[in-house]
């Protein structure tokens, strides 16, 4: 049963337009145009208890507006939301003690603080029962291996010790509802497989709700069984990643690098860099063998790193229909 | 529509802690806060000792009457933390970073207030050892208070001007919402603080007709009649001071919590 739904939601924000230069400065004072941007436009989606997806699209597409609408912290311009039963706008307080949010930017974290100080702030908060909370703070904290850390004030621990501090004060109170806005943006390789893992494992073990939004398709790839894309506003997929790379992911990145001075000569490929020792260049994903075959026998290889297609590029071909028109079945 | 924002208190009382641990943060900080009482202290002395040469009265106040008006009107202004509170919650609608308060189970002003007064009770602590200090050695510089009961009646007033200010001051951040900056209306505000509360000039000092206009305002009993009634003058007007001040402060309430819940559907929470 659905426990997230949102029905035709809308948001659409006004902006103040200003001429350039002084001039326009001092114009402004008196006369301002107003242009509106619909940052979410008729968007549909329901989302099961216990499910974890993820939602992607480019900057500005209305991912971080979607989170906002269904916390309640934004009001829709039409249509409706209704999370756990409630109308987030109300922000009651049983709808706010239900559901937690973390964004990648914005902390609850008292800086000069040690963490531990702003989960009791929210065990206050959230009311919760000192057994529940003597609990979690021991699941989280071995979850995380954080528990020499929990003293030391936020502003000397790394951006990835704050995160996992910031999911620590977001679950304390057990919501059933996780929304995550880029929770792993600007962390390093292994504090963004700490917090997977974390998260699947809350998700999993728990049976939270999560709801991720993130520009790294590793997150999407191994937290999300369902995936949503969004790109200007609007819904242009729905249904299971799986489906969507195979579908959409049409090159792969491939860099190289050579044990000695190498002017690599390769069919189809598009260059993206070539150095005398490096190679780095973008293929159809069907060639990606032969080409690699071709390239171990003619030359001496010393690494070889595959990389995915950008995000926003298979978001543009999906947009723009490509590979088939409106061949993904899901998209509403 | 006005309804109770604040109904548990355990969450601002742990807000109020975690707010004074705050102000602890910073070792050099709180060794340069404690000493500046004492140099404001003997700054005032010298200010008012020239201006008091050769005349015993100004305005009808001895040097002694005025030097225990000024500190003790200064005090309670300082005591007033709130203020700084608007810049920090200002900013934080201006960049987004509001959205912690809404998304908690928790009361915007609730938690204003008790950051406020935390804030305050730690300048308290600060002003504490000039206090001991003035009241020991500097004794013929600082009148004691008329009386027990004048003593606590300019604590009960002050303690309600404090609470007027940070509502006051709560009310001013939330025009954030709509204006983003609140620069001009903050200034605007603190200057007429200021003046319309007696710490700028003495309110005796005033034409007549601008006193008794003042007594409809709260300003007037938020520093000026508890220095007054400290003092042992004005007593008479301590009950109707309280009613008003009372009436004020549940108006500026209601219209605090009407503003929040009015303006919070405008906020955009920009940022990620």
């Amino acid at each position: 049963m659905a426990i997230i739904q949102a029905r035709s939601l809308t948001k659409i924000y006004r902006r103040i337009k200003k001429q350039d230069g002084l001039k326009g400065a001092f114009k402004a004072l008196f006369h301002r145009e107003v242009v509106k941007k619909a940052a979410l436009d008729s968007f549909d989606l329901e989302i099961d208890e216990g499910e974890c997806i993820g939602l992607i699209g480019p900057n500005g597409a209305g991912k971080t507006t979607l989170v906002k609408l269904l916390c309640g912290i934004i009001q829709p311009t039409s249509g409706s939301c209704d999370v756990l039963g409630f109308t987030p706008g109300m922000l009651k307080n049983e709808f706010r003690r239900s559901f937690a949010v973390v964004m990648g930017q914005k902390s609850q974290l008292w800086w000069d603080l040690p963490a531990s100080d702003t989960f009791a702030l929210n065990r206050e908060i959230y009311d919760i029962p000192e057994e529940v909370y003597r609990a979690n703070m021991d699941y989280f904290s071995d979850l995380f291996q954080v528990k020499d850390l929990i003293n030391v004030p936020v502003r000397n621990l790394s951006l990835g010790e704050r995160m996992k501090m910031e999911l620590i004060a977001a679950l304390l109170h057990s919501p059933r509802v996780l929304f995550l806005d880029e929770p792993t943006i600007g962390l390093d390789a292994i504090a963004q497989k700490q917090i997977r893992q974390f998260l699947r494992q809350v998700n999993q073990e728990r049976g939270v709700t999560i709801l991720l939004t993130s520009h790294y398709m590793e997150d999407i790839r191994h937290l999300c069984k369902r995936t949503v894309v969004i790109s200007s506003g609007k819904k242009i997929y729905d249904g299971p990643l799986d489906m969507l790379l195979d579908r959409f992911q049409e090159y792969r990145v491939i860099h190289v690098t050579f044990e000695r001075e190498t002017e690599p000569q390769l069919d189809a490929v598009e260059w993206v860099e070539k150095s005398p020792y490096k190679a780095v260049f973008r293929i159809r994903r069907d060639l990606v063998t032969p080409t690699l075959q071709e390239m171990l026998s003619l030359y001496d290889v010393d690494d070889i790193r595959i990389e995915e297609e950008d995000i926003g590029n298979v978001i543009e071909r999906i947009y723009h229909g490509e590979n088939g028109g409106d061949s993904c079945g899901q998209v509403s | 529509m006005v309804k109770t924002e604040v109904t548990h208190v355990g969450k601002y009382l742990e807000t109020g802690k975690i707010s004074m641990k705050n102000q602890v943060a910073y070792r050099f900080d709180v060794f340069v806060r404690s000493i500046l009482p004492f140099i404001r202290l003997f700054l005032a002395y010298a200010l008012w000792k020239a201006l008091y040469a050769g005349q015993s009265v100004i305005g009808g106040m001895s040097f002694e009457m005025m030097m225990t008006y000024y500190l003790i009107t200064s005090f309670l202004l300082r005591l007033d933390q709130s203020s700084g509170l608007v810049w920090e919650t200002a900013e934080e609608i201006r960049e987004g970073r509001f959205s912690k308060y809404m998304v908690r189970p928790i009361s915007p002003l609730g938690h204003f207030l008790a950051a406020g007064l935390a804030k305050t009770l730690y300048v308290l602590l600060l002003v504490l050892p000039a206090v001991v200090v003035l009241a020991a050695f500097m004794h013929r510089i600082l009148l004691p208070p008329a009386g027990w009961m004048n003593l606590a009646g300019a604590c009960l007033m002050g303690f309600m001007g404090l609470i007027f200010l940070c509502l006051l001051n709560y009310l001013t951040t939330m025009l954030a919402f709509k204006f983003n900056d609140i620069t001009g209306w903050h200034l605007l505000k603190e200057n007429l603080v200021e003046f319309l509360s007696g710490s700028l000039v003495p309110l005796s000092l005033l034409p007549e007709w601008i006193q008794e206009a003042m007594r409809f305002f709260p300003f007037y009993y938020m520093q000026y009649l508890p220095a007054s009634l400290y003092l042992g003058l004005k007593t008479e007007e301590f009950v109707p001071g309280l009613i008003i001040l009372g009436l004020w402060i549940t108006g500026l309430y209601g219209l605090s919590v009407f503003v929040y819940h009015r303006f919070r559907r405008i906020y955009e929470g920009v940022g990620n």
